[in-house]
């Protein structure tokens, strides 16, 4: 019997392995035309390419330009400042403790040099009174006309602007009224839109802010005195994410290359992305105004999901579930586990096709437990900065497992084989944080992360996973 | 058609130039469609395969490495290709148990006899997982294991497979020469 079937094999092998026969005519001409669209496909998705690139690009450079020309305070076009809210009112500054201000300097001017521009108007600076002594020194010190007791009463268009860019803006905001400060309605005829700095009062009583702080937003020493910028050094974060996670498949050797073309397409074909969460806290040290060191501790959950992803094996009349073979390698299945309804098929004929009426998928997920370090760099200085980070994420595999769905019904039925325990993640991110105070902000945080060695150890592809991660949280500095 | 020649075509199918690519096929495109044959269950469904597999050799050429033989990587291709059509038809397999054989059918007696349109007829007549199977153990070389991950079945399951296509190939080429044999001395 041995014999025999070495010669049935014989007998195929020797008559169809140098077997030829010549295609129709008309199969080079449906290539050659298949070659044509798959040129042109090439270009077209190159096209699509370049398209996204410069979509991200204007809309990063937008949000760039956005978070350094328009800070977060408060434009307001005023023509009229009506009288009640440029009364002053003493009653608001009961409450406040002093300031340390420094002695007003009667040479002192309150004006920037990029502001005013003064080298254009040169009398301006003249035209400016000292500070009036009969200001209150706790409230800060606000450039008004000493000998009229009021604001400028000047025509000149230049010097009304000057004065409402400087100090109007403080008194305006943070010092409701005043009557130190004797304004008259008809007496403030402002050209152009001014700005108003907001002014958090908590901030001022608590010293946080000085009257600096009034004159120039920016940071830039001006006003009555230099500006404390009070860096936080530390924040802490809580963070939670939804996943896409995907993988990358690439040949062990040159060896597979043409068996594993074929096996790659195939589990491309059968093989989708999954949806899953994320969630953890992170460390956070400013190094300076721009960079910043990260870390933390995550848990995340990566994985696929395989749409056709049964195998069976025969016993009896029944049909039994043994392995599944995917791109990670191999999934072991506990047949008890595995529900009755998908595994009783019945067919007699063991060669025909099976066919269930379920709709069944298969996820593969990996628990991950992650601790970044990261490197920030911070754009802008405002309420909207944009944070790019960069560095290594090691993940741990704290869990494998294997769920078959039928028909929305979980059924946990094993574990993939041949995995790594530990993974290195690169990763990438850029970031948008919108701080409600100086300590607390909300952030919004894309992550790009690829795996740097395969989570498997098939003999066949290399498994890279990577992901996208929507990380959304909050972040206290102190 | 010497090595530098081959060289010659395969950098210009590197390079996308479709003279290139019309020399590689027609070089290759009798050999590959005589595989394609007895992989499919006919001459329509082997143009489809030889077609799409060679639509994979020039996407992928550049990846062909020059100390293999070109010819034996553009056959895998092949071979390839007519397993993923076959996985794709295949939603699910049903495999069977190991499979015994209890009857001896001695076929040598009739090996002369039966060209290579027979053979791919007899082939053809399997089911597409024996005929896989077969084609790849007794006519491609490759082992159980081998066969085993490229169809996402066990080792087991391949051995029993193949035990039964070999069962029903000896016995179509007895009945194949039976017949033959009849008419021929009825005539």
């Amino acid at each position: 019997m041995n014999s025999d079937r070495k010669n049935i094999d014989k007998l195929f092998e020797s008559t169809l392995k140098g077997y030829r026969e010549k295609p129709s005519p008309n199969a080079w001409n449906r290539m050659s035309r298949e070659l044509d669209g798959a040129k042109s496909t090439k270009v077209i998705v190159l096209l699509k390419w370049m398209a996204a690139a410069v979509l991200i690009l204007f809309a990063f450079g937008s949000g760039y330009f956005y978070a350094v020309y328009n800070s977060t305070d408060e434009a307001i076009a005023l023509k009229e400042i009506p009288a009640n809210e440029t009364t002053l009112n003493p009653e608001a500054f009961d409450n406040i403790p002093s300031i340390a201000v420094e002695e007003p300097d009667e040479n002192l001017i309150t004006i920037h040099k990029n502001d005013m521009q003064l080298d254009e108007k040169p009398d301006i600076a003249q035209k400016l009174s000292p500070v009036n002594d009969n200001v209150n020194s706790d409230l800060g010190t606000f450039p008004v006309n000493a000998e009229q007791g009021s604001l400028s009463t000047s025509n000149e268009e230049t010097e009304a602007n000057v004065m409402a860019s400087t100090s109007i803006p403080a008194v305006v905001d943070s010092v409701k009224s005043t009557e130190i400060i004797p304004v008259q309605n008809s007496e403030i005829v402002l050209a152009e839109p001014i700005e108003i700095i907001q002014i958090d009062e908590d901030k001022l009583k608590t010293g946080e802010l000085v009257h600096g702080d009034f004159f120039d937003k920016s940071g830039i020493p001006g006003g009555f005195g230099e500006k404390k910028i009070k860096d936080t050094k530390w924040g802490i974060g809580a963070r939670v994410a939804s996943i896409q996670s995907y993988r990358e498949i690439s040949f062990t050797s040159d060896e597979n290359f043409s068996q594993g073309v074929v096996a790659e397409s195939n589990y491309n074909d059968r093989e989708d992305k999954l949806n899953s969460y994320a969630g953890g806290v992170d460390v956070r040290y400013q190094i300076n105004s721009k960079w910043s060191l990260q870390s933390g501790v995550y848990l995340s959950r990566i994985g696929q999901v395989n749409n056709d992803p049964l195998a069976f094996k025969q016993g009896d009349d029944n049909y039994m579930l043994f392995k599944v073979t995917t791109s990670t390698g191999e999934i072991d299945i506990v047949y008890e586990k595995v529900p009755e309804d998908i595994k009783s098929f019945s067919d007699s004929k063991d060669t025909s096709e099976l066919k269930t009426s379920k709709n069944i998928r298969l996820e593969q997920t990996f628990d991950l437990f992650e601790v970044p370090f990261l490197v920030g760099y911070k754009i802008g200085n405002r309420k909207f900065t944009l944070n790019l980070s960069g560095g290594f994420s090691p993940a741990y595999v704290v869990s494998n497992s294997s769920t078959l769905i039928a028909d929305e019904q979980k059924h946990d039925i094993g574990s993939s084989t041949n995995i790594n325990s530990v993974i290195v993640n690169s990763s990438f991110s850029l970031g948008i944080q919108y701080a409600f105070t100086k300590k607390l902000a909300l952030n919004f945080e894309p992550t790009f992360k690829y795996s740097i060695n395969p989570i498997n150890n098939n003999n066949q592809f290399n498994y890279h996973p990577y992901s996208l991660t929507w990380f959304t949280g909050v972040r206290f500095s102190f | 058609m010497d090595k530098t020649e081959l060289d010659n075509i395969i950098k210009g199918c590197v390079a996308g130039k479709r003279k290139a690519q019309a020399r590689l096929f027609e070089v290759f495109s009798e050999d590959m469609f005589g595989v394609c044959m007895y992989y499919s269950k006919d001459y329509t469904e082997a143009e489809d395969t030889l077609h799409e597999g060679f639509m994979k050799v020039f996407q992928n050429i550049q990846q062909f490495k020059s100390k293999g033989s070109f010819a034996g990587w553009v056959r895998r291709i092949m071979v390839n290709t007519a397993l993923e059509k076959f996985r794709k038809k295949q939603q699910m397999y049903a495999l069977g148990d190991e499979f015994e054989c209890h009857e001896d059918i001695d076929a040598g007696n009739v090996i002369n006899d039966l060209s290579a349109q027979d053979l791919i007829h007899l082939i053809r007549e399997l089911s597409p997982k024996y005929k896989m199977v077969f084609n790849l153990y007794a006519i491609e070389g490759y082992s159980h294991k081998e066969i085993g991950r490229m169809l996402g079945i066990s080792e087991g399951t391949s051995k029993s497979n193949l035990a039964r296509a070999r069962y029903i190939l000896q016995k179509k080429v007895k009945e194949h020469y039976y017949i033959s044999t009849t008419k021929a001395q009825n005539e």
